[in-house]
């Protein structure tokens, strides 16, 4: 399959999922928005009136910044994985690429979180938020994410067919991850040690980080940090893809 | 030579080890039960399938057609042996397979042939001919899912179809799927397996409709005991299997 014909393969698919999955609901793609808007406002109640907190500037903006990225990355890797479970029929029976099936569910979340992301920058406006050309930065944040989600979706699908405990696993990770990535703190809070290493090492830190500066502080953004922001992420789709490439011609005999 | 497979053996994991809890796999550390049993369902075939065939291939359940199929496609890896295909493939062993049930059939017919290799202007333009060759012109924009069992099956097979009549591939399998359409339709399908592969296309069908076989396949592979028992014109292979499965 060329290039050409697998880029409309993979339009077509994702199109289907995406309107069968809103067929599937009466409120649609509401349920998205509602989502990281209801979490937001729990978090900001619980800790507005905690002083480390209550100092950040558009605290509600900052933690729905952080939410929707985190949403984004546990969606996409656990749909993923769900899905390609589900796909054993398509699998087995046609010679449709295997990645693809990974591609259509990041497709389908990156459709989510762009639509999100016009939701934060409406709140931001409302809200009088620091717009400026930092906003340019926040498509290579974009990129980023979807390049982390993938290649986290790619190694999770790859051996998700052959450890079937490997879900219960990656959930368990997914409540972790919530508090090693800077949702509700900022990662300067935690000063330094081990707890301030791990959220350094997580790379969805350094693209919330970036995300933040970029769509709510305005801020100079130094090349350096979005290098370092997209180095975790680069390394995690190199691993994914590897992964997935050495064991997807064993898939089709264990799924 | 547009299919060849040189000395392919195919094994599976008995069913019990393929996927198991972590637990399980940890209490059996031990047992005798460790070694993995293997099941050879093909074993060392020789092949080679000319340009322009229409093959039928027949066997009794579980000998192992679907994984012949599966192996030509590349859907499984041999155990050892190599397969080579000449020409692009087109493989829909299980009509409807990809295909988004709660939508409508225009979109599954845009879905479905991009699956099957035919671009959005080819689909625009074929679109009035699967409809009219499943005889869904009035079901447009009806959903997959309210439609019969039959009139899926219609549904995908004549896109199918239409891919085989544009050339969108060189090598089509197929695997039991005339089952539940209607006798008109059955007939149609029929009359395009004849007239629509072109000389350099090659169409391998498996089924157990022999009647279907001894119409659309001048030729026909008998699959059993863990490999190829017969290779040549489909009443010859019929005759044998009848045999076969009157010797038990």
């Amino acid at each position: 399959m060329n290039w050409r014909h697998f880029s409309y393969v993979l339009y077509q698919t994702t199109r289907a999922s995406f309107l069968s999955e809103e067929k599937n609901s009466s409120l649609g793609l509401i349920w998205h928005l509602l989502n990281p808007i209801l979490m937001t406002a729990v978090l900001f109640m619980v800790f507005r009136n905690v002083d480390r907190f209550s100092q950040v500037e558009h605290y509600e903006l900052f933690i729905l910044i952080g939410l929707i990225h985190y949403n984004f990355f546990i969606n996409s890797t656990t749909r993923c994985s769900l899905n390609f479970l589900r796909s054993r029929s398509l699998i087995l029976n046609t010679t449709v690429p295997r990645q693809l099936l990974v591609l259509r569910q990041i497709c389908i979340e990156g459709l989510t979180l762009m639509i999100e992301i016009l939701l934060v920058l409406l709140l931001g406006i409302f809200m009088g938020a620091n717009f400026g050309p930092a906003m340019l930065v926040y498509p290579v944040v974009f990129v980023g994410i979807l390049a982390l989600a993938l290649g986290a979706s790619l190694g999770l699908c790859a051996l998700v067919v052959f450890l079937s405990d490997l879900s219960y696993v990656w959930s368990l990770f997914c409540r972790v991850l919530f508090f090693i990535t800077p949702v509700f703190y900022a990662p300067k809070i935690v000063g330094e040690g081990f707890a301030r290493v791990v959220i350094d090492l997580n790379p969805l830190s350094g693209l919330i980080a970036l995300a933040r500066e970029s769509l709510l502080y305005g801020g100079r953004i130094e090349p350096s940090q979005v290098s370092l922001a997209l180095l975790g992420p680069a390394i995690v789709l190199v691993v994914g893809w590897l992964l997935f490439r050495t064991t997807s011609p064993k898939i089709p005999d264990y799924i | 030579m547009a299919i060849r497979l040189s000395s392919v053996t195919k094994s599976f994991m008995t069913s019990s080890r393929r996927r198991r809890p972590l637990y399980r796999e940890l209490m059996s550390l031990h047992s005798r039960q460790r070694a993995a049993k293997r099941n050879v369902v093909l074993n060392n075939i020789q092949l080679e399938i000319p340009d322009g065939s229409r093959v039928a291939v027949i066997g009794r359940n579980g000998a192992g057609k679907s994984t012949f199929l599966r192996l030509i496609a590349g859907i499984y890896q041999p155990d050892s042996g190599v397969v080579d295909i000449d020409g692009r493939l087109c493989c829909f062993l299980e009509p409807g397979a990809g295909a988004a049930a709660s939508l409508p059939v225009h979109d599954n017919v845009f879905l479905y042939a991009a699956l099957a290799g035919m671009g959005y202007q080819e689909t625009r333009s074929s679109l009035p001919r699967i409809l009219e060759f499943s005889s869904l012109e009035d079901q447009e924009f009806t959903w997959v899912e309210h439609l019969s069992f039959g009139m899926q099956q219609r549904l995908f097979m004549s896109i199918l179809i239409e891919a085989m009549r544009l050339k969108r591939a060189e090598v089509f399998l197929f695997d039991e799927f005339l089952m539940g359409v209607d006798k008109a339709f059955r007939e149609k399908v029929e009359d395009a397996l004849i007239r629509f592969p072109a000389r350099n296309q090659i169409v391998l069908h498996a089924s157990h409709d022999h009647s279907l076989m001894l119409r659309t396949c001048p030729t026909a592979i008998l699959i059993g005991d863990g490999g190829v028992r017969h290779y040549g014109t489909t009443a010859e292979v019929l005759d044998m299997y009848e045999q076969v499965a009157a010797d038990g």
